[in-house]
């Protein structure tokens, strides 16, 4: 296992390492310079001098690497002109994670309930009932739903503030109340998938063997549910739960613009719109981190859940 | 228990009357659609250059004159309006005494030369760096700034003594020119925190990123700010303009808010004052006596290229066949609905010195005329048409036209300019070859004189509108391809700027007259609208001007707000 | 509950009907079931694929898929009435009075649950036990059942084990909680014909050791010649021949039973012989057919057989055939070769 993760985490550099190289050349691909249309001759020469951009391609890419491995990831051009990029992107994590973390804590067991509750009633009206709210979930994009929660909760009946409150204390009863929009706008695409996939494992795993033999030996049909089937489901779960939670820290820049949430969502965008070539690339680096550590917990995660694959090596004995 | 009750009673609105009133202040609340994400004077960036620094002083400012009439130049930390005795060459600044920053650390002559050192620092780059070198030019500042001048007394800025400063130009200019541009731009950096700030090889200051690190001295203090969030400042009784009774608000509270309907939502909501009008809701609200129109500096046009690879270009009668048809009222009126037609090259809000008390370029005779004579005028087009079809030899006639890709309403008025055009040459005669592209590779084509007609704008100094015709001088080294090459225009130019007319206002305006006349003449530029927009005002917001006074707009942070208890 | 004698009737099945609602119709699974169970003997359930045999178990243990639909009969169990009871009430006569082993054994073990796990379960929840004690009577179990090192074992999977292991620990979760009656349902089909007799011989020793009853379902004769001490004999739904194993074998007298027997391969057939098959399949169970069901495939059918069903005839005390061949008017046939020559070299071989 150890050997294994080793390998893993060593492919993982190469990849980062290709990755933030393909990057560097193809953000100078896009059009747009350091400085916008107009600017004075004088000054653009000093930027561009600056940052390395008058001298050839190449050596641009060898002195990058070079303060890279050195940790001087750079600072950021346009965008938050001189902070030095990780600082930038260290600042709005605090309030992206809690936003994605609550929105998990609500995503995840309703998204699971909804699924049990579906399998366990197939094809009544629960059922129904429930994979069109799947559907309807799954093709609205988050931002319309966000407009509307805005729209009709917040500036019609005036239940909830129309922004997040950032005057407010971190994590504030005032604050915590204004963030009920936002998470539920996040919310509710995660809840379609995790509910799709309870339901199929769980229906799959209710109409199985063992749970017939479950019942034979004199368990009701509620504890052969509970303690086996529902177990059997939740092994292949992970596959969507893991990355979930790795995405914590990946933002929607729509959900965030509407509700002024100063987050990591449009940060990206706007690091790329201005040609904000190190804090594009430091993005690019923290994002794939993430996902490729996502890959690999998951991974990871089903040799641990999964017994069949901790244990098993194919090995079976007399 | 019915005294019981009667003392809840009490306390429960005695309690309310307190909260109502601990709300009381006068804030100002505002909207950003970009997020400043730096405070530092030495930083440009398009928005803080339009907020002008409130929690930082400067020489002079501009402010709504007390009767509400006019532009007024304020002197906040000079002492009185700086002077020139030698036609502008050198510049005097007194400062005031008791000058200093919140914690009450002093300001003097010292603070301004440390923070002008720093502005032109050349291992520092900073943005802002141009203000002492474009349009006014210090004497040798943009060689400090470019490494060439190493020694900082061979510099033009010389401090006399602790409230003196004094500023050896290159060039001349005038009181407007000195009052809009150094005056306005240039603010004191506290030091302590600026060198606390450095990195280590002084290449980089991160002064002015944060709340910690943003110290005020202006007539606000920042007292709140979240990065891409919101800031709130509050009045300050130490600054001399608030002293001096210029204020009657308590302090501004401005979010950063990219989305338009949130904007929209938090205004009808009563948690904005101000917000620009788009859309549908101009068209329901557009008469409403709390709308006000903001006229911006620049004229939005169409380059033109007559020295295009389409040789049909080289036709003056052509370009002046598409000056006359251009499509400039429905463009400003059916397609944009809120913007300005324009026939000229000098916006409607430009100010200049005229030798008295300043007056309004455009409603000047000469510039009045202007207008006029290069009206749109239809019949007039298909007169130039005629002519040039028969010189380019009774061919159907091909003209390209490039329009920025991405923008709806962009494309709406390409494609109004191509029907107006076709129909009224006919469609047998002419066709306009529409092409869209992105604004930076557009404008890189211009350049490259790669167009024929290309939409455009080229920003114009709402005070001095001579500087700004530098980019149509032969020898302009960014200038966009359009085939014009004059001579008188050049000398014009020059002699307004660094030459003869430099302090003869009549003179200047009938050269600027002149200059207008050869570029519309020649039609290298065929002018289409000014991209003004309309703004509404919460009902509680006194302006101090209904009349909008270039430099100051209404004069917003010069408002009262009635019923400050909501 | 009172204590049954060795010989009493303990489980009463009388005219089971059943159906299954589906899209084609409703499936006439069971038309007229009717057998008993005495204490501490092995019945066997014979029959061919689809001839009902599960669903008759399934009808007993109430494990029924949802749309199924019992018509009418009766299943009585130790004079309770088990067919009104909620399944509620029933969960707890599973496990601790009837106990069912299935087919496959790997997919009847919960693949992520630890086996020594799935045979406490049942003793935690349903007997109470505290935990260790529970370990103990498990580890007991496996022992019992023939698995070699059950402290060790006890903390493993099931993928971890060989098919016939696996079906010990099946057999070993059955019996925990102390059944009085064991339904296996074809236990050894899914095994390789050495193992199979090494369960057989468990299921027996266990039998004789608990004082078992057990139902045997099956569609291999030689198995229910090793196990059994009566046979029922099932088609389309109805048992059509019941009888002690030696009746059944000896003296057979349904022309299905006769087919069955004759069908099986012996010592006797050489490769050039061919196998006796009956022809055809089972007739269409939505509308079972008017008459005998086996009338189509019979080559003894007379007339009556495909008007009128025939009922039970009494051939001895334990001995009974649904076959109109027993009527009292009916031609003598006997045994048909070459089913006879078959019996008697049996017989001759057991002298």
């Amino acid at each position: 296992m150890a050997k294994y993760i080793v390998k893993r985490i060593l492919a993982m550099v190469l990849t980062l390492f290709i990755i933030i190289s393909i990057s560097f050349f193809a953000i100078r691909l896009i059009p747009g310079d350091v400085l916008g249309e107009g600017a004075n001759p004088e000054l653009r020469a000093a930027m561009r001098a600056r940052y390395h951009l008058d001298k050839p391609l190449i050596e641009q890419y060898v002195i990058f690497i070079k303060n890279f491995l050195s940790f001087d990831f750079g600072e950021s051009i346009n965008l938050y002109p001189r902070r030095p990029v990780f600082d930038v992107i260290a600042e709005k994590v605090p309030l992206t994670l809690v936003l994605n973390i609550f929105s998990l804590i609500i995503t995840i067991p309703t998204g699971i309930a909804c699924g049990i509750a579906a399998a366990l009633k197939k094809n009544t009206l629960t059922d129904h009932a429930i994979s069109t709210m799947v559907v309807f979930n799954v093709s609205v994009p988050s931002f319309v739903f966000a407009s509307l929660l805005q729209y009709f909760l917040a500036y019609k009946l005036g239940w909830f503030p129309i922004l997040l409150d950032l005057k407010a204390p971190f994590m504030s009863g005032a604050q915590l109340w204004s963030m009920v929009l936002p998470v539920l706008a996040l919310s509710f695409g995660g809840i379609a998938t995790i509910t799709r996939y309870m339901r199929a494992e769980l229906f799959e795993a209710l109409s199985s063997e063992y749970m017939l033999l479950a019942r034979a030996k004199g368990l009701t049909q509620l504890q052969a549910t509970v303690r086996h089937a529902l177990r059997n489901s939740f092994i292949p779960l992970c596959n969507v739960i893991v990355p979930m939670f790795m995405s914590v820290l990946s933002g929607s820049m729509v959900v965030e613009t509407i509700f002024n949430i100063p987050g990591l969502g449009s940060l990206m965008t706007g690091s790329i719109s201005t040609s904000d070539y190190y804090l594009t690339i430091a993005i690019l680096f923290v994002y794939s981190l993430i996902n490729l550590t996502s890959v690999l917990v998951v991974d990871l995660s089903y040799g641990i859940v999964d017994p069949r694959i901790r244990i098993g090596g194919g090995k079976t004995r007399e | 228990m019915k005294k019981l009750l009667a003392f809840v009673l009490v306390l429960a609105l005695a309690l309310t009357c307190s909260v109502a009133l601990a709300d009381h202040t006068d804030n100002i609340l505002y909207g950003w659609t970009t997020s400043p994400t730096t405070l530092n004077p030495h930083m440009y960036t398009s928005t803080t250059a339009s907020t002008r620094m409130p929690n930082l002083g400067t020489f002079v400012r501009q402010m709504v004159s007390k009767d509400g009439t006019s532009l007024e130049f304020v002197p906040e930390h000079a002492a009185e309006l700086p002077t020139s005795s030698d036609g502008g060459y050198t510049w005097t600044v007194k400062l005031r005494d008791g000058l200093k920053w919140t914690d009450g650390t002093p300001i003097d002559a010292y603070t301004y030369e440390y923070s002008m050192k720093m502005l032109i620092d050349p291992k520092l780059v900073n943005t802002a760096a141009t203000y002492l070198f474009d349009p006014v030019v210090v004497k040798n500042a943009k060689e400090y700034f470019q490494g060439t001048v190493t020694d900082w007394n061979e510099v033009g800025i010389k401090v006399l003594d602790a409230n003196t400063i004094e500023f050896s130009l290159e060039y001349p200019c005038t009181d407007i020119d000195f009052y809009t541009t150094i005056c306005q731009y240039i603010n004191p950096v506290k030091e302590d925190l600026y060198e606390a700030c450095m990195n280590g090889d002084r290449t980089a200051t991160t002064y002015g990123t944060t709340l910690e690190t943003t110290p005020s001295c202006g007539y606000f203090i920042l007292t709140e700010w979240v990065i891409d969030g919101y800031y709130a400042f509050e009045i300050n009784p130490d600054d001399p303009l608030v002293q001096d009774g210029w204020f009657s608000i308590d302090g501004e509270h401005d979010q950063f808010l990219s989305s338009n309907t949130t904007r929209s939502e938090l205004f009808w909501n009563g948690d904005l004052d101000y917000h620009t009008l788009t859309g549908t809701e101009y068209d329901t609200y557009k008469d409403d006596p709390r709308v006000y129109k903001n006229m911006t500096s620049s004229v939005w046009g169409l380059f033109v290229n007559s020295a295009s690879k389409n040789t049909a270009m080289a036709n003056k009668n052509l370009r002046l066949a598409l000056q006359y048809a251009a499509p400039r009222e429905e463009m400003s009126y059916d397609v944009y609905k809120m913007y300005t037609a324009a026939s000229y090259m000098v916006a409607e809000s430009i100010f200049v010195d005229d030798g008295a008390e300043g007056t309004i370029y455009r409603k000047t005779e000469g510039a009045q005329a202007i207008k006029e004579k290069y009206a749109t005028n239809r019949e007039l087009a298909l007169e130039y048409f005629n002519k040039a079809y028969e010189e380019l030899g009774g061919q159907k006639i091909t003209v390209g036209y490039i329009y920025f890709d991405q923008q709806e309403d962009m494309k709406r008025t390409a494609e109004v300019a191509k029907e107006i055009f076709e129909n009224l040459f006919g469609a047998d005669r002419f066709e306009l070859a529409l092409e869209a592209v992105l604004p930076q590779p557009a404008y890189d084509r211009y350049r490259a004189g790669d167009y024929d007609l290309g939409i455009g704008v080229r920003l114009c100094s709402p005070f001095n509108p001579w500087t700004s015709m530098a980019p149509w001088t032969t020898d302009f080294a960014d200038k966009y391809i359009t085939g014009f090459d004059n001579e008188e225009f050049d000398q014009l130019q020059y002699d307004c700027v660094y030459g003869d007319l430099l302090n003869d206002p009549q003179g200047k305006i009938e050269a600027l007259n002149r200059m207008e006349e050869l570029l519309l003449g020649e039609v290298a530029f065929i002018p289409l609208m000014q991209n003004d927009n309309s703004v509404i005002y919460n009902e509680r917001i006194w302006l101090p001007t209904e009349e909008f006074l270039t430099g100051v707009g209404y004069g917003l942070t010069q408002c009262t707000i009635e019923n400050p208890v909501n | 509950m009172n204590e049954y004698q060795k010989g009493e009737r303990i489980l009463d099945v009388q005219d089971l009907e059943l159906g299954f609602n589906t899209y084609a119709g409703q499936v006439q699974a069971l038309r007229g079931v009717s057998f008993h169970l005495n204490k501490g003997e092995t019945l066997a359930i014979v029959g061919e694929s689809g001839s009902g045999k599960s669903v008759t178990i399934k009808t007993v243990t109430k494990l029924l898929a949802p749309n199924a639909v019992i018509k009418g009969g009766s299943i009585t169990y130790k004079g309770q009435d088990i067919l009104n009871m909620t399944d509620k009430q029933f969960s707890q006569l599973r496990g601790s009075e009837i106990s069912v082993i299935f087919q496959d054994p790997l997919s009847s073990l919960d693949p992520v649950m630890k086996i020594g796990k799935q045979i406490t379960e049942t003793l935690r929840i349903k007997l109470k036990m505290p935990r260790e004690q529970a370990k103990a009577r498990a580890l007991e179990l496996m022992a019992a059942v023939g698995i070699p090192e059950p402290e060790k074992r006890f903390d493993e999977f099931p993928f971890q084990f060989s098919g016939g292991m696996r079906q010990r620990i099946v057999i070993a979760i059955a019996l925990a909680c102390n059944p009085e009656v064991l339904i296996c349902d074809e236990p050894t089909t899914a095994l390789d014909v050495t193992i199979q007799s090494q369960i057989l011989e468990l299921i027996g020793e266990l039998q004789r050791k608990n004082d078992l009853s057990v139902i045997f379902i099956t569609h291999d004769l030689g198995v229910v010649a090793n196990v059994a001490d009566r046979v029922c004999v099932m088609y389309a739904g109805k048992i059509v021949e019941t009888g002690t194993v030696e009746e059944i074998f000896y003296d057979p007298r349904h022309p299905y039973t006769w087919s069955l027997l004759t069908s099986m391969p012996s010592l006797a057939t050489s490769a050039e012989d061919k196998l006796t098959v009956i022809p055809g399949s089972l007739p269409n169970m939505v509308h079972p057919p008017k008459g005998d069901a086996f009338a189509a495939r019979n080559r003894f059918a007379m007339k009556i057989d495909f008007e009128e069903e025939p009922p039970m005839f009494k051939i001895s005390d334990t001995h009974y055939a649904a076959t109109w061949l027993e009527h009292p008017d009916a031609p003598k046939i006997g045994i048909p070769e070459p089913l006879k020559s078959r019996i008697a070299a049996q017989l001759a071989r057991e002298v």
